[in-house]
């Protein structure tokens, strides 16, 4: 199994960023007819374009800029006769803000602060995939007390995020208690970062070669905190799960199979949903004794079941971290012995809807050229094939179970 | 007497003067005028107009009796303003039209005024040639003209058994002596109600009203379908102790009023909407006669029968005007933009004419049954009559009645998600395209006057009430004077004053109208569609209101959401239609099968089949004798 | 018969009387939570954080109902419209059109939590009741919804 990332056409040449789990880097051009969507890709800041339908009975129904169905400014084109999906484009081009252009010539601290604002609730997976593009750039390697802390901030990052993607589901599905104590937790979970780390949603926490510290104890408390939450959490869905009028409006809708992968090659909890998985934390030395979590279906209930059976597996991930981390002392980061100082690098992390992959080619301490792969990337081109041919009821139970965010898309 | 001869002259001289298309309409708009005033003292006592005997027992008998004289009132009413919404609206097609609408409504006046079955039959036969050739007008119409032609003379033939029945019987054709003849009565049931469009004999409306010129649709539905709903209550009102007959019209009358509103739910073309329409209609006429002849030899079930007989002369009156009205509203549209489809003829009120608009409106309310409209008067008593099927005794009898008060109650639902989609996309959508100037004068006349009637009698109910002899259902109650309340039973069951809600809501515009007049200072901002501009291909399209019903009945409609690369559409029948179609190949493959096998010119087959022929024939009378 | 007339003019008397007995103060505290507003939220290209804060303000702990807050999802029914983040370039006509489109009186409330997009300054937007600068928390939008419902002048 292997995606392809992005296409990098810096120096006139164009290469293919590919991604197989343990190999991550450039390849020749001539891979590109192993991918269906490399035409796409090399396509991605213009309209998601699926097929333009034109018969006398079918219009256009459309769902966006500024509607409350979709909380970001994008367009939803729904191409149908009545009811029935038959084909969906999707407009994100009202949220570009141009980031990666941004960021040329700048310093990297000026420009971590541009990372963490592509996806504001992916902040630290970015700024984490950025600052690790830089220090393979540059040569640096993490100390020990680094990589745990940056887990630790990672896995919390999910927690909060799968508790916000299964909320709105829950809204969607008209579950008003349930989505009230989701939205409970959901508000704990960022007000608990907000008390301990200054910051609501992570940021300004990852710099290059090191990791904002804080004390030990602080780091307890906080776990004390966080347990509590999630039990909460643990529980209540246990018991959504008895509500046989919500999974029946999750179970098979919006299903994706492997021609889908092939064709659209999104990742995270979505292809984990299909028996699949392209998590990096499963290659890392840092999370040693990781197994990803798998479902079978493919639709919706999939989805939400991986993102809860996660929300408990990074808690478990966090104490052990936590454990560890305090025996560990702070050190500064080692240069690698075999780096011959190369002007580009790539950083990869695992953010709650998949990889985040950053290409950096840097010049005299500034940033020369930044390519970033974003998860939503995928995940909309994947939207937009599990909608068709489904009716408009199904709509927000399949585009929510995907937590897919415009602004980590349009960049 | 003057007037019966004046109204056959005049019509005589529209027939003449056909080359002249204004005068020959004048004529019949005299001629209909004529026409109601006989009716109109046929009302107060009955009148022979002419016996003349052709042979011994054979004699042609025209006259006129309370049934015919309401039928010619209501009849000639709408037939005068088709005529005179001609005089305009001809000039579109060829002057043969004149003369095809002056014969029909010669025939029809004959019709209504025979007492005997050749006079009956010649007339009957008169109107379905002139519609025949009148529907023809256009082009390209022969298929549909030869459907009505066909279904025409599959009730003809019933007719001639019937009669044939009655001559075996009674040794005479008068029509009145055909009492307790089964024989007569189930061949003449079939053939009227074949007229009528009753559901399974309804194939050929959808296609025929669609292609033929819109007052000869208008002709078809009202006056023609009357003929139907005459005969069925003439024959009835000769028979009514046959119990069977008044079931099967509940039942078929129920059915067939669901199955026309679910086609009209689904139809998506100018035409087929109000045709499906008349089904509709025409099955609840038939199912309050079912009720009003099935109550009727019950001592204690008297005021329930004559209830259900007033209802259905109500819902002939709501039915004639209403659809009169739609149709030529429609009518005109369909021309000013040459469309066939709801969704392309946007914004008829705006864009083509106001008179026009509001007759798509009005009629469409009215046949949704929207207070206080005629429409609404004759659909409530409807209800109320099927409510009131407690009062049968027997069991099985209450729970067909029920029944089918869930059917008719569906359909009437139905019917105004059907009128609702006609109305808001055609009369008021938005404009799709550019208007064609044609002359229209006396064809907004006659709409006015047509919204003018559909608005006036829903007022006045209770005076046709009393009009109609009936004025034991009127009665007054708390704060309204007593004729003004139409109730249902006796003792009081449920009750309803059109008139006062009329007052009641024209005051309550009155004060809106002037609340909303005091507002100056109002913001006016263009729709918010997610802050864009809405685009043309963003509007929503008649096919997506349809579609839900065409999706939760797939069975029914045979749905087919069908998806061919860069096109998509949803393909939908009417069920029974398939059937005959079925017929008509199973038909075709039949004929050819003879023609290439027996009649294929050999000379072998053919004297074998004489001979075969003639041994048949000499068996037969050898074992008859 | 006339009772309802009866009764309307009962109760109009009475109303007249007790005003005259409130006490001002009591009254004030009480217009808080007796008031209600209707509030528009728009994204015009935010990082997700602003959009994050507000659905966290929908949770049980602020409860906004009780304080008679409720959203809405077009701007011809809002009293007050939130604009999230400096608008992208494509943005700019629509937020300016949902502006246009509130009845008056009304009030926009503009926040931005980074230097991305064109910056507030250049548009003439009318009846701005606050500008949130840095980061941007949901409670302080909360005081600023609170403070236009009492009808201070918070800048």
């Amino acid at each position: 199994m292997k995606r392809l990332l992005g296409i990098i056409s810096s120096d006139k040449t164009e290469k293919l960023l590919v991604s197989s789990g343990t190999f991550t880097g450039l390849v020749d051009l001539s891979q590109k007819k192993d991918f269906k969507y490399y035409d796409w890709l090399r396509d991605r800041d213009s309209v998601y374009t699926d097929s333009n339908i034109t018969s006398e009975e079918v219009f256009n129904f459309r769902l966006g800029p500024l509607a409350g169905a979709n909380q970001e400014c994008s367009i939803y084109h729904l191409k149908t006769y009545g009811e029935r999906m038959l084909a969906v484009n999707i407009d994100q081009t009202y949220k570009s803000r141009k980031i990666e252009d941004l960021m040329v010539g700048r310093s990297f601290d000026e420009a971590i602060p541009l990372a963490e604002s592509v996806c504001s609730n992916f902040a630290f997976s970015h700024s984490v995939a950025f600052t690790q593009a830089i220090e393979e750039a540059l040569g640096l390697e993490l100390s020990g007390y680094s990589k745990l802390l940056r887990v630790i901030f990672l896995e919390i990052e999910r927690i909060y995020n799968h508790i916000y993607v299964i909320a709105k589901l829950s809204i969607s599905a008209a579950q008003k208690v349930y989505s009230s104590h989701l939205l409970y937790l959901f508000e704990r979970c960022i007000s608990l970062n907000s008390k301990y780390f200054n910051s609501t949603f992570l940021k300004k926490i990852k710099k290059v070669g090191e990791v904002k510290d804080f004390p030990k104890e602080l780091f307890l408390n906080y776990l004390e905190e966080l347990k509590k939450v999630v039990n909460e959490f643990k529980k209540i869905y246990n018991f959504s799960l008895d509500s046989r009028n919500y999974l029946d409006r999750l179970h098979n809708t919006g299903i994706l199979t492997i021609e889908d992968f092939y064709n659209t090659g999104f990742d995270g909890p979505a292809l984990k949903a299909m028996n699949y998985s392209l998590d990096i934390r499963e290659f890392s030395k840092t999370t040693k004794n990781f197994k990803p979590i798998l479902e079978e279906e493919g639709d919706s209930l999939a989805r939400m079941i991986v993102r809860a059976k996660e929300v408990s597996q990074s808690l478990e991930i966090i104490e052990e971290s936590i454990e560890l981390f305090q025996e560990t002392q702070p050190e500064s980061p080692k240069s690698l012995k075999t780096s011959q100082k190369r002007d580009s690098g790539i950083g990869q992390s695992e953010s709650a809807s998949g990889t985040i992959t950053y290409y950096v080619e840097i010049k005299d301490q500034k940033i020369e050229f930044v390519y970033i792969s974003t998860p939503s990337t995928f995940l909309f081109r994947a939207i937009q094939k599990a909608l068709v041919g489904q009716i408009f009821t199904d709509f927000p139970f399949t585009v929510d179970s995907f937590g897919a965010f415009f602004c980590d898309c349009a960049r | 007497m003057i007037f019966y001869t004046l109204s056959v002259v005049c019509f005589l001289l529209g027939i003449i003067s056909f080359f002249k298309n204004k005068l020959s309409c004048i004529f019949a708009v005299l001629g209909s005028v004529f026409s109601i005033a006989v009716g109109i003292l046929g009302f107060e006592r009955s009148l022979n107009i002419l016996n003349l005997a052709l042979f011994q027992d054979v004699s042609l008998r025209l006259g006129i009796d309370k049934t015919s004289s309401i039928f010619l009132i209501i009849a000639f009413i709408s037939f005068g303003i088709i005529a005179f919404y001609s005089i305009d609206f001809n000039k579109l097609f060829s002057k043969r039209m004149a003369l095809f609408i002056n014969i029909s409504m010669l025939a029809m006046f004959f019709v209504l005024t025979a007492q005997d079955a050749i006079s009956f039959l010649i007339s009957f036969e008169c109107i379905t040639i002139a519609i025949f050739f009148s529907i023809l007008e256009r082009k390209n119409t022969y298929k549909e003209a030869f459907s009505f032609l066909a279904f025409s003379e599959v009730s003809s033939i019933a007719l001639f058994i019937a009669f044939g029945a009655l001559w075996a019987q009674t040794g005479s054709f008068i029509i009145a002596n055909a009492v307790g003849n089964i024989v007569f009565m189930s061949f003449a049931y079939l053939a009227f109600i074949i007229k009528m469009d009753i559901t399974p004999f309804h194939v050929w409306i959808s296609s025929t009203y669609s292609k033929s010129p819109s007052n000869v649709a208008a002709i078809l539905s009202v006056p023609v379908t009357l003929i139907g709903t005459y005969g069925i209550f003439r024959i009835f009102a000769l028979n009514p102790n046959i119990e069977i007959f008044a079931i099967i019209s509940i039942l078929l009358g129920s059915v067939s009023a669901l199955w026309g509103a679910l086609q009209a739910a689904r139809s998506r073309s100018l035409k087929k909407l109000p045709a499906y329409s008349t089904i509709e209609n025409n099955s609840m006429i038939l199912a309050s006669l079912g009720i009003a002849y099935l109550t009727a030899n019950t001592q204690s079930l008297q005021y329930l029968s004559q209830f259900a007989m007033l209802t259905a002369l109500f819902i002939i009156i709501s039915h004639s005007f209403s659809k009169t009205a739609l149709f030529l509203s429609i009518g005109h549209a369909k021309e000013a933009f040459s469309e066939e489809l709801i969704d392309n003829v946007g914004g008829v009120f705006k864009y083509v004419s106001k008179i026009t608009g509001l007759g798509i409106i009005i009629a469409g309310l009215s046949l949704s049954a929207f207070p206080p409209l005629i429409g609404f008067v004759s659909d409530w008593m409807l209800l109320e009559t099927f409510f009131q099927s407690y009062k049968i005794d027997d069991l099985s009898l209450k729970l067909i009645i029920t029944f089918s008060g869930i059917l008719i109650t569906l359909a009437i639902g139905l019917s105004s998600f059907g009128m609702k989609k006609l109305i808001g996309f055609s009369a008021l959508g938005t404009k799709t395209k550019e208007v064609i100037n044609i002359e229209s004068l006396t064809m907004k006349i006659s709409e006015a006057i047509l919204i003018f009637l559909v608005i006036a009698l829903g007022f006045i109910s209770p005076l046709i009430v009393i009009g109609l002899g009936y004025p034991a259902f009127l009665d007054g109650l708390l704060a309204v004077p007593k004729p003004l309340l139409i109730v249902s039973s006796r003792p009081i069951f449920g009750v309803l004053s059109p008139t006062i809600f009329a007052i009641m809501i024209f005051i309550f515009f009155v004060a809106l109208w002037k609340l909303k007049s005091k507002e100056k200072d109002v913001k006016r901002v263009s729709p918010w569609v997610g802050g864009l501009e809405v685009l043309s291909t963003e509007s929503f399209k008649i096919g997506a209101y349809s579609f839900i019903v065409e999706s939760l009945l797939k069975p029914l409609n045979q749905t087919k959401e069908i998806r061919e690369g860069d096109t998509a559409y949803v393909y939908s029948i009417d069920l029974i239609e398939t059937f005959y179609s079925f017929i008509t190949k199973l038909s075709n493959k039949i004929s050819s099968f003879f023609s290439k096998t027996i009649m294929n010119s050999s000379i072998h087959w053919y004297i074998a089949y004489i001979i075969g022929a003639f041994i048949i024939t000499l068996m037969y009378f050898k074992f008859t004798r | 018969m006339f009772w309802p007339i009866y009764g309307l003019t009962k109760k109009y008397t009475e109303k007249k009387l007790n005003i005259s007995k409130l006490n001002l103060k009591q009254l004030y505290i009480k217009n808080i939570f007796k008031r209600s507003i209707h509030i528009f939220c728009i994204d015009v290209g935010n990082d997700n954080a602003l959009n994050f804060e507000i659905f966290a303000l929908l949770s049980p702990k602020y409860n906004l109902h009780r304080l008679g807050i409720f959203f809405t999802q077009t701007p011809r029914k809002a009293d007050l419209l939130i604009v999230l983040g400096r608008p992208t370039e494509k943005m700019v006509p629509l937020m300016l059109e949902a502006i246009n489109q509130m009845p008056e009186p009304f009030g926009v409330l503009l926040t931005e939590n980074n230097d991305l997009g064109i910056s507030f300054d250049n548009f003439d937007i009318p009846n701005v009741i606050g500008h949130i600068k840095g980061d941007v928390s949901r409670d302080e939008m909360l005081s600023y919804i609170l403070a236009f419902m009492k009808g201070d002048e918070k800048k």
